[in-house]
């Protein structure tokens, strides 16, 4: 038979022998854990750094061939640039429409009628022809109001010339 | 001494009790302490190389996407470019637009005087010139090679045409405005994406290609080379 020889007030109490016990095994299991948990995140970083490491050098060598493609980027990129500016200034190309327009119209002009004057702007065309007599007049003036290239048709001269015929300017509004 | 006695009253605890306590707690709250101090150092550096790495990966990708764009594009962008210069020059563009009225009227056997052109006026980012000239021949000539300068390069806009027709002879006074525009002066960052050209791109870029470029073309300067000394 064993016999504690120590005295008994050198031994801690019997509850505090157990709780210390207690903490004895957390600390165990809570190291272990720490261990681990340190190990995993040691290694967790390690492979993100040559996660990251390996992205940088692919970058590297991409960047590299993209330098050899920088002729190619910069004819994109003007082309991108021209677009842009094309987008803005292709529609002021319809301005010429007014001429092929009026090409149209000059085939309506009776055959004893004569183109005098045209001018084509923007916003207006101004045609003045001299009829020689009143019928040639009426069906120009008939077969212009058939035509649907003009939104409105002014007559903004006319003059009468015994001798020449009628002198007649019309404003064609497109 | 009366206050290890003090103690012991209060608490109940024996110095054996407190020793053993001690020893146990002590590398507990050590442990508690490491742990927070460690996981906070690791998960703050996990977080930082997370960040940095889907920042990598992200600007590799789009690295990746330009490079295959590039590629792709590399045989069809680069003929493009000339065409299109010649469609928004970045200078000289009143000079191309004088060379092709010129060649337009004498495809005609029409006569071309008093070409004027005005210094470039800035509007915006493009640069406008205005041509004036004064031409001579047919009506319907006339009209058609009026017409025709619609569909060649450099872009234009007609201004005004007069046409006056005395006895059978026409004499037009045309007006135009060409324009130009400053070439981009920087290339967008490396990892900076680029986008596809999208079907409108495509209408455009077909639009000024069919535009006739000017008739004429740079000189190159010619190399150097070693004369023959006459006197040998």
């Amino acid at each position: 038979m064993a016999i504690n020889l120590l005295p008994t007030d050198l031994a801690p109490q019997r509850s505090i022998a157990k709780f210390v016990g207690f903490i004895r095994r957390l600390n165990l299991i809570g190291f272990s854990l720490f261990v681990v948990v340190t190990i995993s995140l040691l290694g967790y970083t390690l492979l993100l750094s040559s996660q990251i490491s390996s992205s940088n050098s692919q970058k590297e060598i991409l960047s590299a061939s993209l330098s050899a493609l920088q002729q190619t980027e910069q004819a994109v990129v003007l082309l991108k640039d021209r677009i842009v500016k094309a987008n803005t200034l292709l529609p002021l190309v319809d301005t010429y429409q007014q001429a092929e327009v009026f090409q149209e119209l000059a085939l309506l002009a009776p055959p004893d009628s004569f183109i005098r004057e045209v001018r084509l702007s923007t916003e207006v065309t101004e045609l003045t022809l001299l009829f020689t007599n009143s019928s040639s007049l009426v069906n120009f003036v008939t077969a212009l109001s058939q035509n649907e290239n003009y939104v409105r048709i002014e007559i903004s001269a006319f003059s009468f010339n015994p001798t020449l015929g009628y002198l007649v300017t019309f404003s064609l509004f497109i | 001494m009366a206050a290890i006695v003090k103690v012991n009253t209060k608490t109940g605890l024996s110095k054996a009790d407190l020793k053993a306590l001690g020893t146990s707690l002590l590398p507990f709250l050590l442990l508690v302490i490491l742990s927070v101090f460690v996981f906070r150092v690791f998960l703050g550096r996990v977080n930082t190389q997370r960040t940095s790495l889907s920042t990598s990966r992200r600007d590799e990708n789009i690295l990746r996407e330009k490079q295959e764009l590039l590629s792709e594009l590399n045989s069809e962008v680069v003929p493009l470019v000339e065409p299109i210069a010649f469609a928004i020059p970045h200078k000289n563009a009143s000079l191309m637009m004088i060379a092709q009225i010129k060649q337009q009227a004498s495809i005609r056997g029409l006569f071309v005087t008093n070409i004027q052109t005005g210094p470039a006026i800035a509007e915006g980012n493009i640069l406008r010139y205005e041509v004036q000239f004064d031409v001579d021949g047919d009506q319907t000539q006339i009209l058609d090679f009026v017409s025709t300068l619609s569909s060649v390069a450099p872009i234009s806009k007609l201004e005004s045409l007069t046409l006056t027709i005395v006895g059978g002879a026409s004499r037009g006074e045309v007006t135009i405005s060409v324009f130009a525009a400053p070439l981009p002066e920087s290339l967008p960052a490396i990892a900076e994406p680029i986008t596809e050209f999208n079907e409108s791109d495509l209408e455009t870029i077909t639009r000024l290609t069919s535009l006739v470029p000017p008739p004429f073309f740079e000189i190159t300067a010619q190399e150097p080379v070693v004369r023959e000394n006459p006197f040998d």
